[in-house]
Parts: C-alpha cells; sequence; structure tokens
C-alpha cells in the first residue's frame, strides 16, 4: 500500500454486540485502506463480519451495536459523527448497494420517486432537474425505457433491473465510494455478470471507489483490483488481487481459492470443502481464529494470535506465524 | 414455588399475573367463609358504610347493608366462571368451524370465513343482546350467548394453523392411505392445535368477562340479588358521589383480573409459539 | 370504480343475512312484548297481537318486515306507544354519532401518534411509560373509566357536569367522548408502534437511510404508509367499538342517544325496536367497513395492481 493516505482509511475497526450473558465480536480489530478510485474486495465465508464491517464505514449498524476504532473518509472521522454529519456523507459520499434488491426497496414508492428523493436530499436539483438526472442515470445503468421505469414500482421490475435501480440510487449523489454489499448473490449467473461489468464500467468512468463485500472469490477476482480476505472478524490477508488468488501466502485464502468454484473449470470437478466450520459467534478465541481448522497449525498458532504484517511476497501483508510460499516473517 | 420461576423464562410479568390470578381464585373460593356475611345478607344496621368500617364488613356494604367484601368475591367467582365458560363455548365452536375450513381448503373454506368475515365487521355486542332476548338473562344462558358470539377470531386462528398443517407430510400421507377425513380432523389435526388454542383460548378469557361485566352493567346480564363485577360496578357507579368504595372495589378487581390474564396469554404465547405476531 | 360498484353489490347478501338472522333471533324467543303485562284481558291481548301483526305466521311477518325496510320503515315501537322504530332512532342516533365521532376521532388521531411516539422511542423511557399507561386503557372498559372520570373531574374537582345533555354545550361532551375513546386509542396506540416497529426493521429501510435521507422523510414516506396499513383495516373494528361503549356511557352520562332504547328495547321485549337499531347499526359499520376498504385500495399500488389485473 501506498503511504499517501487513500479515500478510505479503516483503523482497528471493532463491532461488538452486547448480550445479556457474553457478546458477540462481529468485527475484532480490522486496518483497511482504499485509495481513489480503487476497486476493494472484501471476502469472506458468511459470518465472518464482512456486512457489519461495510455497515460500520457509513454508521449504518443497529443501534445495539458497539463500534471502536476509526474509520476516515478522505481524512474526516465518521465514527462517533453527529447524525445529521452522518446523513450529509450517506448518500452523497457513500452510495451503498444492498444484498436483495427483491426487498431493499420501498414497494409502495416508484422506482423515479425513490431516485428523486436521494437527489434531492443532498443537492439543490428541483423536482423537474432531479426527475431529468435520474432517468438519465437509469440510462447509464442500462435500464431500458428509463422514462416509463420511473413511474413503474419495484414488483413491476425483475431482480436485475432492480439492483441497476438500486445502483443508480446509490449513484445518484456523484459519491466518492459505492460500497455494494452481496450485489449479486440474489441474481440469477447471467445477469450476474451484466451487474459486474455495469460495476466496472461506472468506476472506470466516474472514479468512484468500489468497496465490493462477497463470498464469492470469481467475483472479487473479475472484478477488483485489491482484494481482503476476512475470517472470523479479522483480517488475515490482503493485497493486489492477482497475486492474492495466485499465491496465496495465508492457508486460509488457499483453502478458500481451492473451495470457491470457477467458471472455467468442469462442472463436474469436485469442490475442495474446508474441514470443520468457522468458530461459533461469541466464542472467546486467543490465538489465530482459523488454527482449528489449518492443516499448518503449531502449537505457537494456539496460544498467540498472528498480526497482519506486510512483507507479503507479491505485495500485501498476511496475519500468519508460517505463512505459504515460503517467504514472510519467521 | 421454585418451579414457577421456570415457567415463563423471561417473563416475569407473567409470572406475577399467574400467582395474582391463583391469589384472587383462592380468595374468592376461601374468602367469603371468613366473613361472617353472606352475599344476600342485609345489615340493615350498616348501610353504605366505609371499607373498614364496624361489623366486619371489610369492603364496606352497599346501599341495601350487603356485605362488600363477600358480594365482590362472589361477582369475581360469577364473572370468572361466565368467562371460563364462554370461552369453552367459544373455544368448542371456534375450533370445529377453523378446523373444518381449513383441512377442507377450497370453496368450502372461502365460504366459511367469508361468513367469519362478515359477522367480524359488525358489532357482536349487539348479537350477544339479542341472545339474550332471545335465551334470556340467568348466568347459565348468558355464557352461551357471549360464547356463540365470540368464536370468530378463535376459528381465524385455528383455520391458518389447520390450513398449515394440511399441507403437512404426515397429513397428506394420512390421505393418501384412504384414512376417514373425520379420524384425520381428531387424531391429526386437532391435537397438533392444542398449543395455538391454548394461547388463543386464554387471551379470550379476559375479553369474555368483559363482555359479561359490560351486559351485567347495562342491567342486561346477571341480575340482583346475584353478584357479578358488572352488576357491582353499575351500583357503585350510581352511588359514587356518596360511597366511591362501591365502585373502586369491583374496579380493581376487574381490572386486576383482565391485565393478569393478557399478561399469562402473553407468556404463554411465547412459551409455545415463539414467533412474533 | 367498477371495484367500487362490486364491493357494494356484494354488501347486499351480507345485509339480507343480517336482517334475517337479527329477525329469527328475535322471533324465537319465548314470550312476546305483551307477556308481562297480566292484567290483560285475552281479547285485548289478541287485538293488540293483530295490530302489530303477531298474529301472522312467522313467514308472513318476515315478509312483512322486508316490505316496511326497503320502504326505509322499521315499523311501530312495540312498547313506546305512538311512536314508530324510526322516530326512536331519529331522536337518538344523533346524539350517539356526535359522541361516537368524536370519540373515534380522537382515538384514531391520537392514538397514531402516540404509537408512533412509542416506537421511535423504543425501550426507552417514554415508551416504556406509554406502554404501561396503554395496556391499562386496554383492560379497563369504557364503563369503568366513565365512572372513574367523573368521580375525579365532576365530583371531585368540579371541573366538568356529571351528565346530562344540552345540545351545542361541548362541556357535557368531554368527559363521555374522552372514556369512549380511551380503551379503542390505547387499541390504535399499540396496533401502531407494533406495526411501525415491524416496518423499521424491513430491509428498504436501511435502504432510505443509507441515502442520507433526513429521518422525518424516512419515517413519512417510507414507513408510515406501509405501517398504518393494519391501522386502517383496524378502522371497521374500531367504529363497531366506539359504538358498542356509546351503549354504557350514554348510560352512564345520561344521555339521550340510541342505547336507552336498545336497553329498554332488549329488556322489554320490543322486537321492533331492538331488531331497527341492530339493522341501523350494522348498516352504519358495513358502510363505513366498505370506505375504509376503498380508501386501502387507493393507498396500495400492489393492490391497485392486483385488481387492475
Amino acid at each position: 500500500m501506498s503511504a499517501e493516505p487513500g479515500l478510505l482509511e479503516i483503523r482497528g475497526l471493532a463491532v461488538r454486540f452486547p448480550g445479556d450473558r457474553h457478546s458477540v465480536t462481529a468485527v475484532d480489530g480490522v486496518d483497511l485502506s482504499l485509495g481513489r478510485g480503487r476497486r476493494l474486495g472484501l471476502v469472506g465465508e458468511s459470518g465472518a463480519g464482512k456486512t457489519q464491517l461495510a455497515l460500520a464505514i457509513p454508521g449504518l449498524l443497529p443501534g445495539a451495536a458497539v463500534v471502536g476504532g476509526s474509520v476516515r473518509l478522505d481524512g474526516e472521522e465518521l465514527l462517533g459523527a453527529s447524525a445529521s454529519r452522518l446523513r450529509s456523507v450517506r448518500g452523497a459520499r457513500i452510495g451503498f448497494v444492498f444484498q436483495d434488491p427483491q426487498t431493499a426497496l420501498t414497494p409502495h414508492l416508484t422506482v423515479g420517486t425513490q431516485l428523486v428523493e436521494t437527489a434531492r436530499a443532498h443537492g439543490k436539483l428541483g423536482r423537474r432537474a432531479a426527475r431529468a438526472a435520474a432517468r438519465q442515470l437509469l440510462e447509464r445503468v442500462q435500464v431500458p425505457d428509463p422514462a416509463t421505469r420511473l413511474n413503474q414500482y419495484p414488483h413491476e421490475l425483475s431482480g436485475g433491473l432492480r439492483q441497476r435501480v438500486l445502483i443508480a440510487i446509490a449513484l445518484i449523489a456523484g459519491p466518492q465510494l459505492l460500497i455494494a454489499d452481496e450485489p449479486t448473490t440474489a441474481l440469477d449467473v447471467t445477469v450476474e455478470a451484466g451487474i459486474l461489468a455495469l460495476f466496472r464500467e461506472l468506476n472506470a468512468e466516474l472514479g468512484t471507489a468500489l468497496l465490493l463485500v462477497s463470498h464469492d472469490l470469481a467475483v472479487v477476482a473479475d472484478l477488483c483490483e485489491d482484494i481482503a480476505v476476512m475470517y472470523a472478524g479479522r483480517l488475515l490477508e490482503q493485497g493486489p488481487a492477482a497475486a492474492v488468488l495466485e499465491v496465496p501466502a495465508h492457508p486460509y485464502t488457499a483453502a478458500l481459492a481451492g473451495a470457491s468454484p470457477r467458471l472455467d473449470a468442469p462442472a463436474e470437478a469436485p469442490l475442495a470443502a474446508i474441514a470443520g466450520g468457522p468458530p461459533a459467534p461469541g466464542a472467546v478465541l486467543t490465538g489465530c481464529a482459523f488454527a482449528p481448522r489449518c492443516p499448518r497449525a503449531a502449537p505457537r498458532c494456539v496460544v498467540e494470535a498472528p498480526l497482519l504484517r506486510s512483507g507479503r511476497p507479491g505485495g500485501g501483508a498476511v496475519a500468519c506465524h508460517y505463512p505459504l510460499a515460503g517467504a514472510g516473517p519467521p | 414455588m421454585i418451579g414457577i420461576r421456570r415457567w415463563f423464562p423471561g417473563h416475569p410479568a407473567a409470572r406475577t399475573s399467574l400467582c395474582l390470578l391463583a391469589a384472587i381464585a383462592l380468595l374468592a373460593v376461601a374468602g367469603p367463609k371468613l366473613s361472617p356475611w353472606r352475599f344476600d345478607d342485609l345489615d340493615w344496621a350498616r348501610i353504605a358504610s366505609a371499607p373498614g368500617g364496624e361489623g366486619q364488613h371489610w369492603f364496606g356494604t352497599d346501599r341495601l347493608g350487603r356485605d362488600l367484601f363477600v358480594r365482590t368475591l362472589e361477582g369475581v367467582r360469577v364473572s370468572l366462571a361466565i368467562g371460563l365458560l364462554a370461552t369453552l363455548v367459544s373455544l368448542l365452536i371456534g375450533v370445529t368451524w377453523g378446523a373444518i375450513a381449513g383441512f377442507a381448503g377450497g370453496r368450502v373454506e372461502a365460504l366459511m370465513m367469508r361468513i367469519v368475515d362478515v359477522f367480524y365487521s359488525l358489532p357482536y355486542v349487539f348479537f350477544v343482546i339479542l341472545l339474550t332476548v332471545t335465551l334470556g338473562r340467568t348466568p347459565s344462558t348468558l355464557f352461551v350467548a357471549i360464547g356463540a358470539v365470540g368464536w370468530l377470531t378463535m376459528a381465524r386462528v385455528v383455520r391458518i394453523q389447520a390450513e398449515s398443517l394440511r399441507h403437512r407430510e404426515f397429513i397428506a400421507a394420512a390421505i393418501a392411505l384412504g384414512v376417514p377425513t373425520w379420524r384425520i380432523l381428531v387424531r391429526h389435526i386437532l391435537p397438533n392445535l392444542a398449543g395455538a388454542v391454548l394461547v388463543y383460548a386464554t387471551l379470550t378469557v379476559p375479553g369474555m368477562i368483559l363482555i359479561e361485566s359490560f351486559l351485567s352493567f347495562l342491567g342486561l346480564g346477571v341480575q340482583e340479588p346475584a353478584a357479578s363485577l358488572g352488576n357491582l360496578m353499575a351500583q357503585g357507579a350510581a352511588e359514587m358521589e356518596a360511597a366511591p368504595w362501591m365502585l373502586l372495589v369491583p374496579c380493581s378487581f376487574l381490572v386486576a383480573i383482565v391485565l393478569a390474564l393478557g399478561f399469562v396469554g402473553d407468556g404463554l404465547r411465547d412459551l409455545l409459539d415463539p414467533r412474533e405476531r | 370504480m367498477r371495484y367500487a360498484l362490486a364491493r357494494i353489490v356484494g354488501l347486499l347478501p351480507t345485509l339480507i343475512i343480517i336482517v334475517t338472522l337479527a329477525f329469527v333471533l328475535v322471533r324465537v324467543a319465548p314470550g312476546g312484548p305483551f307477556d308481562q303485562e297480566q292484567t290483560l284481558a285475552p281479547d285485548i291481548k289478541a287485538n293488540l297481537d293483530r295490530a302489530y301483526g303477531l298474529d301472522l305466521s312467522l313467514g308472513q311477518q318476515y315478509v312483512r318486515y322486508w316490505r316496511g325496510l326497503l320502504h326505509g320503515d322499521l315499523g311501530p315501537s312495540m312498547r313506546i306507544r305512538d311512536f314508530t322504530v324510526n322516530q326512536l332512532i331519529a331522536t337518538g342516533l344523533p346524539v350517539s354519532l356526535t359522541v361516537g365521532a368524536f370519540a373515534f376521532a380522537l382515538a384514531v388521531g391520537l392514538g397514531v401518534p402516540l404509537g408512533l411516539l412509542a416506537a421511535t422511542r423504543k425501550d426507552r423511557l417514554a415508551d416504556r411509560v406509554l406502554m404501561a399507561v396503554l395496556a391499562l386503557g386496554i383492560a379497563v372498559p369504557a364503563y369503568v373509566v366513565a365512572p372513574l372520570l367523573v368521580l375525579v373531574f365532576a365530583i371531585s374537582l368540579h371541573w366538568l357536569p356529571v351528565a346530562g345533555w344540552e345540545p351545542g354545550t361541548t362541556r357535557d361532551l368531554v368527559l363521555p367522548v374522552i372514556s369512549l375513546a380511551l380503551p379503542t386509542l390505547a387499541y390504535v396506540a399499540r396496533m401502531t408502534r407494533a406495526s411501525v416497529l415491524e416496518v423499521l426493521g424491513l430491509p428498504y429501510i436501511r435502504t432510505a437511510r443509507a441515502k442520507g435521507l433526513p429521518p422525518v422523510a424516512v419515517l413519512v414516506r417510507h414507513v408510515l404508509p406501509p405501517a398504518l396499513a393494519p391501522v386502517l383495516g383496524y378502522l371497521g373494528p374500531a367504529a363497531a367499538a366506539v359504538l358498542t361503549g356509546s351503549l354504557v356511557v350514554e348510560t352512564v352520562f345520561g344521555l339521550p342517544g340510541m342505547g336507552r332504547f336498545l336497553v329498554q328495547g332488549a329488556l322489554n321485549r320490543d322486537y321492533t325496536l331492538v331488531l331497527g337499531q341492530v339493522i341501523v347499526y350494522a348498516v352504519l359499520v358495513l358502510s363505513f367497513n366498505l370506505a375504509v376498504d376503498l380508501l386501502q385500495g387507493l393507498l396500495d399500488p400492489r393492490v391497485r395492481h392486483d385488481r387492475r389485473a
């Protein structure tokens, strides 16, 4: 990573849900940087804390969550910012695309209304101008016949179109950063390819940085320049996507890369599954979170948690006492 | 008493309410024996005397010198009995109706539930009043009249449950095996409805008690000299300028019973049916 | 529009069922309106029966009743001499409707904002206090509230009259309206709270917040329309509850409304009077339900869409 501060700088981010007996730690001290206009993929199994991390950035976690650490957007601290300050960031500087387009749009409002209200919440646009902007943007995200769509309700659109509308909503106020949480998980594979292509085009054209949250390595490999691998609330490895996926340094990344279905592999090829399951939420972790499932685990791994250290071959950082590919800290 | 803690985990209100109900029921049964007075004894020496006064009238007396402690507990008994019996009547009708509709499906179900919808939208207390005209105004006809009108929600609850049961494998298997319909209803559907029915029945009792006291308050329910919380309150309301306790005593019992039953019902629902409604 | 017409036509069978049911219920009762007057000579009773058509067969009486009903005639009262049921209802209905309409407006107009307040302050002090008071409000029926309010505000504090009715005075209305409104208000508020909380948990509310909309806009545009749908659906039963409660409230406050006729009629077996009132109430409630139903259709695009299809 370069020394120059990026667009998004996350330091020691922790998200905890206090409970009656014991609290659940969803995100456990994560550092993450995202440069202007870059595309970063955040991968991990479900329950790894990816979504909580993403939601924590614009302060969208439910009120019960306790958040610690620092989230800076363009140098400005977002954690602990006032509600009105956060509101001027949400939508305007950070756009958010949610997982399930079936439920993420308000059913009783037209597509146009939902676009226009976002534009008008952040700009001095008049109703007419906002509507024109909405129509243009729908056209830009390749929604056919945008003038008609503006007057339609979400249930009248297909899943793929709805996701395009959600992307348009996230982009209409011209944000610097687009956070997409599993944006294609609920969609068909053919629709998925179109949406991913759209993300790439928009990033190239508008220069909007992208934080893509996904459990699907293939999607991240396809779309992102950088990758961060998350497990049980912690970052295990990060770096340039190509380097990390081709020569993983962390055993977990390696296992994940082996477990993820490849489009170019024959359909009958068996998936390499990772033995065991992730630690239960709320479990107290000493040592490396992946140690119980790790084929390379040594006694030290169970006792001492490895820190995320740079110096990964090919760039980036890895949190492992005994990284693969021979290199790295002893 | 140790076991009670485990009955409604995380529901202290339900536990407290259950204890309160038990205490009230116990008092209603045993209480009158503690007092020297009977519910229709007239104490001419102490007419409309305040609570705690002389003559062992712990809750005072009414306009005719009758002991309010004994009369209130008598009223509690009558009101509770009518509430429970009316719930039973509504249970019988509602469960039968709902189970048949839910199990039959198709047009029969549509018609049966349409009838329920129609009645549901009507002020049904007026039909209770019509029924009291028909059946007369004794406690025994009263609970039939109230129950005969109050089964609609029960039918709805049961139908939804029965319908979801109908699509389960073991019912489909029974149908495929040629088990007669009535047998499927009695042996398979009804036992599986027990939880939902129990919860809803508990929530129905306070409503039934309220209707009874409503009718008695208007003079259409339990008749003098018999006591029910409703007609006690009607007399109390008439005398409240001079003797507010005549109103306040039966009022407090009614409110306590209705609230406690509501909490117990909520507790039961969380216990037997964890889905939020 | 076609849908509205279809719904109105759909009401007719319902009405026929109600009239028939009410007629049968009243008439299968043993004894008649003139039985209690034991001094009545047999020939006079026969004359009375003939005058009111009670000597005819039940079927004939039923047909006769319908013939009157279709002309808007509910028949003569059997116990209140020289009055027709229409006349009695005409004196009572305006009073009952005035009190009922005010109480209904208060219950909905205050219940919805209170529920909304509780939902947005969930688990905080305001919410807890409000919910406790509302639980009490539901358990305590109008016939308890009414005398208690009189006890406090009229007898102890002398702020308002104990009872009575002079047309045009609002002071007489205050206590009856409040006691009639309270239970329904409590129910509406609790329902609103539950429903708003449910909608607040839906994914699209998160989208709305992620867009950076002001909280008021989220609440008004995204939360309220779906959250109020069940409340709207409850308006019919709420109107029925208010009408029912008015029976008692009128008794406690001595208001000259419909309530006393219904109670007297039921006590005296005044067939036509009870029947007439039940029918009038049923028609009122049914038409109100219809209006609510049509309104609901206008508010929800999905319902509208389905109906178009």
